[in-house]
């Protein structure tokens, strides 16, 4: 049974090919992580899941559920997430204003609150700091909670830990390993740190401009097949 | 001479409350989708013809008209960006310009062929003629009054509804980032509906206000656009109290000017407008936080 | 452009010019309007469909014009057809300090502000009894001229105002700034790499079309010898050359023709209805800036892409370092720079 499953996906930016027939499926419970040089497509690939870029041909199916057309908002109502490139906090509202909307279809956002104040406790002390303010580990971190508001099934993870110190990395990693170890969340996850990617990834897809040119367990690569992939040789 | 200035200043006060009702709509709609609808002060005439209409033809007073013109106002701001607007969203800022100016032209001459030039007015009763009398030479009418606490109250209410509801912070957040919002589930179309109605339930209130406060004909509706919009730029684009102490200032300049003549309340307005886009391009109260 | 579409221009210009030989002077009146319209919708044109600026104040300077010309006449005895001259000069001389305002607004504030700002010159008019106040000035030096004569210049001077217009937009598009232009429309970023100053060549086309407006407009006025404030610098000036230049088809130089035509034929037809063509043209303009934003020339036209009346250049290639930097973010790609690690 997959959860997510991408194919033969085809996305352009104008004239420009950004995906061609790019194959994926995520397993419930799986990390996959997408690697690839600046340019393979990887974020263009969680944008078109998410549903912020348009597939020209192709399609996404989330839980059986053909969902190719569908808008980004409703995909959320689906379970599916996404903290983007950038982190893209609200800058003008609050760390917990920013955690309310990413909340915003939730039943109860209060009970989904405390859930990810536990998850990501430096974030209760900054609750009332505007997020502009915030420090780029700090609005990662806020970034990963307000998409865990809406309760994911699916999450999607663009540069987990670009333009972060390395201790910061280090305790991000082990908010997203002890995620894992819940076994309900999948989480798609793009990023550069590649020894950190592969002690986390159950499974690695490796894209090459616009296509995936090999997926599979992340113990049929070697580190430096990674290592050329994200080069893109 | 000081109390002539005084009474100016108290005057031109509460005439900016009233320029405040227009003001706020505009900026909440550019703060939420950065267009500015040019048709906004042909719609507060719309507004006000409407309640005539109410009122003739059904004998309603102004208050009991006030309430169907805002829903009707609000309809038309849901409609207008639903079925026109939101068409043409996120392609630059000229044909949202473009489609609002013509909208703005089609409504003043459709205004001008069915009511045609004759100024006409709103019949408030003893509310819009009477006053206080602070002093001699002072006194304030209920009216003008009462519209400064009127548009404090929706100011207010308005605020608490951006800062307090879920509603409210995703219309925060679609201003911030609309890509990123519908990353949070939200449908960042029905957030700009919602702005627009908002805008134009707030101009609502603003044509029944000025139909009480004096004579109103179908071409003022630029006017209206153009005080709300020196307010919106005066206060610091974007942040509610910045609009309303735009809107003020406004009033103020407006008032000492009419000391000297008519056209010079226009002129003192477009100065403060222009020595504040020379000297002070961000505004009295620049966008910090929110909408 | 090929030979034969040259000597078809060429026939058109020399019946043109001979219009006051072959047509009465109802006709020819008519055609200085028609020239002073075209001419401003042109320039509006070049300023909004080329270079982005999206003015609705340009009625300023049909006032400003209109006003120097009459007041080079009645207070220096110049001449008022060399008085034309004069209010093209004066409106671009005047239109260096309004940009410098204007220009502080961004986007569709801008457009607002320059509205405002044409109010502002209207209300200097209104209180300046030199200048006729609120009530207007006659153009005495040109009532007192042989009719026919005057008649037959102003024409001319239309005629010469309409073509310096088109050939204005003809050398813009066809010179490195014309590049830089269509470069703006698509993205100020793109401009910006290409080594365009973006905001000087903005600032420099609206100057020159602020010019061009002030000429036609000085021209209009001489044609109906009466100048009032209130009509010279009516906000309805900007209505023509928006719903016009839309409706034609913005960014082409052939839209603006199309959609002049299609302003007097409306109002040939519509003229017992008062204001009713200006609710048509309202409409048009709305309609086709929602669903057909090319333009009735566009529709004509089809697929076809570039202006036939000018030559299509081909802009220089993106420099090759830029280009997977293009491809790998892309035009969508977050612009949000909220880090601060």
């Amino acid at each position: 049974m997959t959860l997510l499953a991408v194919s033969g996906l085809d996305v352009f930016y104008g004239d420009l090919r950004a995906l061609s027939g790019v194959e994926l499926s995520v397993a419930p419970g799986e990390v996959v992580a997408v690697v690839g040089a600046n340019g393979a497509g990887k974020s263009t690939l969680l944008k078109a899941i998410a549903g912020t870029r348009r597939a020209r041909a192709g399609s996404v199916h989330f839980q059986g559920q053909d969902i190719t057309g569908a808008a980004a908002y409703r995909r959320v109502k689906m379970g599916l997430a996404l903290v983007p490139e950038g982190r893209r906090v609200f800058p003008s509202l609050t760390v917990e204003e920013n955690l309310l909307v990413g909340g915003h279809l939730a039943k109860d956002p209060k009970a989904n609150l405390s859930r990810v104040y536990e998850l990501l406790p430096l974030l209760v002390r900054l609750r009332g700091r505007m997020s502009a303010s915030l420090s780029g580990g700090e609005q990662q971190a806020l970034a990963i909670g307000r998409a865990l508001m809406s309760q994911p099934k699916l999450l999607m993870i663009d540069e987990l830990s670009l333009g972060l110190a390395p201790v910061v990395v280090e305790r991000l990693y082990a908010t997203i390993e002890a995620m894992k170890q819940t076994g309900d969340l999948s989480i798609i996850l793009v990023d550069q740190n590649i020894a950190r990617v592969m002690n986390i990834a159950d499974q690695i897809s490796l894209l090459l401009e616009g296509r995936v040119i090999r997926h599979g367990p992340t113990s049929s690569f070697s580190k430096s097949e990674i290592v050329k992939g994200y080069f893109g040789a | 001479m000081t109390i002539k200035i005084l009474n100016l200043v108290i005057q031109g006060l509460l005439l900016g409350g009233f320029y405040a009702l227009f003001a706020a709509g505009l900026s909440l709609v550019f703060g939420v989708m950065r267009i500015v609808n040019l048709a906004h002060g042909d719609l507060s005439i719309v507004a006000a013809y409407f309640a005539v209409i109410l009122m003739d033809a059904l004998h309603l007073s102004v208050f009991a008209a006030l309430l169907p013109v805002i829903l009707l106002l609000f309809a038309i701001g849901y409609g207008l960006q639903a079925g026109l607007l939101n068409r043409i969203m996120g392609s630059g800022v000229m044909r949202p310009l473009l489609v609002t100016f013509g909208l703005s032209v089609i409504i003043q001459n459709v205004l001008l062929m069915v009511f045609s030039s004759d100024p006409v007015g709103l019949k408030g009763g003893a509310m819009s003629t009477g006053g206080i009398q602070l002093s001699d030479s002072i006194s304030v009418g209920y009216l003008p009054v009462l519209t400064l606490v009127l548009s404090v109250v929706l100011l207010f209410g308005l605020e608490t509804y951006l800062r307090r509801t879920r509603g409210g912070r995703a219309v925060r957040a679609t201003s911030d980032d609309d890509e990123t919002a519908q990353l949070m589930g939200i449908n960042h179309r029905q957030i700009y509906c919602l702005a627009m109605a908002l805008a134009l339930g707030l101009v609502a209130v603003a044509g029944v206000v000025m139909g009480v406060r004096s004579t109103f004909a179908p071409s003022l509706g630029s006017f209206r656009l153009i005080f709300a919009y020196e307010a919106v730029i005066i206060g610091g684009m974007g942040s509610i109290w910045g609009t309303f102490l735009g809107a003020l200032a406004l009033g103020v300049a407006q008032s000492l000017g009419s000391a000297i003549s008519p056209a010079w309340a226009l002129l003192a307005g477009h100065a403060v407008f222009l020595a504040m886009l020379a000297f002070r391009p961000t505004g009295l109260l620049p966008k910090t936080v929110g909408v | 452009m090929r030979r034969a579409e040259l000597g078809f221009l060429w026939c058109c210009f020399v019946a043109l010019a001979a219009a006051p030989f072959w047509a009465g002077e109802g006709i020819v009146r008519k055609l200085v309007a028609f020239l002073t319209v075209l001419a401003m919708v042109q320039l509006w044109n070049l300023m909004a469909g080329f270079g982005g600026v999206v003015s609705v104040g340009q009625q300023a300077y049909v006032g400003i014009g209109a006003y120097a010309m009459w007041s080079a006449s009645a207070w220096f005895g110049i001449s008022p057809f060399l008085g034309v001259l004069v209010g093209g000069a004066v409106a671009g001389l005047l239109a260096i300090p309004t940009s410098r305002l204007a220009f502080r607004l961004k986007g569709a504030y801008f457009a607002v502000g320059t509205w405002v700002i044409a109010e502002v010159y209207r209300l200097l008019v209104v209180n300046f009894s030199q200048m006729g106040s609120g009530t207007g000035v006659t153009i005495s030096a040109a009532v007192r001229m042989d009719r026919e004569m005057r008649g037959n210049v102003t024409y001319w001077l239309a005629l010469a105002v309409a073509l310096a217009a088109f050939l204005v937009v003809y050398l813009v598009l066809r010179s490195r700034v014309g590049i830089a232009l269509t470069a703006i429309r698509d993205s100020d970023v793109a401009a910006g790499s290409l080594g365009v100053d973006v905001g000087r060549v903005k600032l420099w086309i609206y100057i020159v079309c602020s010019a061009g407006t002030g000429l036609a407009g000085a021209v209009a006025y001489l044609s109906v010898l009466r100048i009032q404030p209130d009509a010279a610098f009516s906000v309805n000036w900007s209505s023509l050359m928006i719903f016009l230049a839309v409706i034609g088809g913005l960014g082409t130089i052939e839209g603006p023709i199309i959609g002049t035509v299609i302003f007097f034929v409306l109002q040939e037809t519509l003229y017992r209805y008062g204001s009713l063509y200006l609710i048509v043209l309202g409409l048009f303009a709305v309609i086709i800036t929602v669903w057909l934003p090319q333009g009735v020339w566009g529709v004509i036209r089809g697929g076809r892409s570039g202006n036939v009346l000018v030559p299509h250049r081909v802009p220089p290639a993106l420099p090759a370092s830029l280009s997977p930097a293009v491809a790998a973010t892309g035009p969508g790609a977050s612009t949000n720079s909220t880090s601060t690690n």
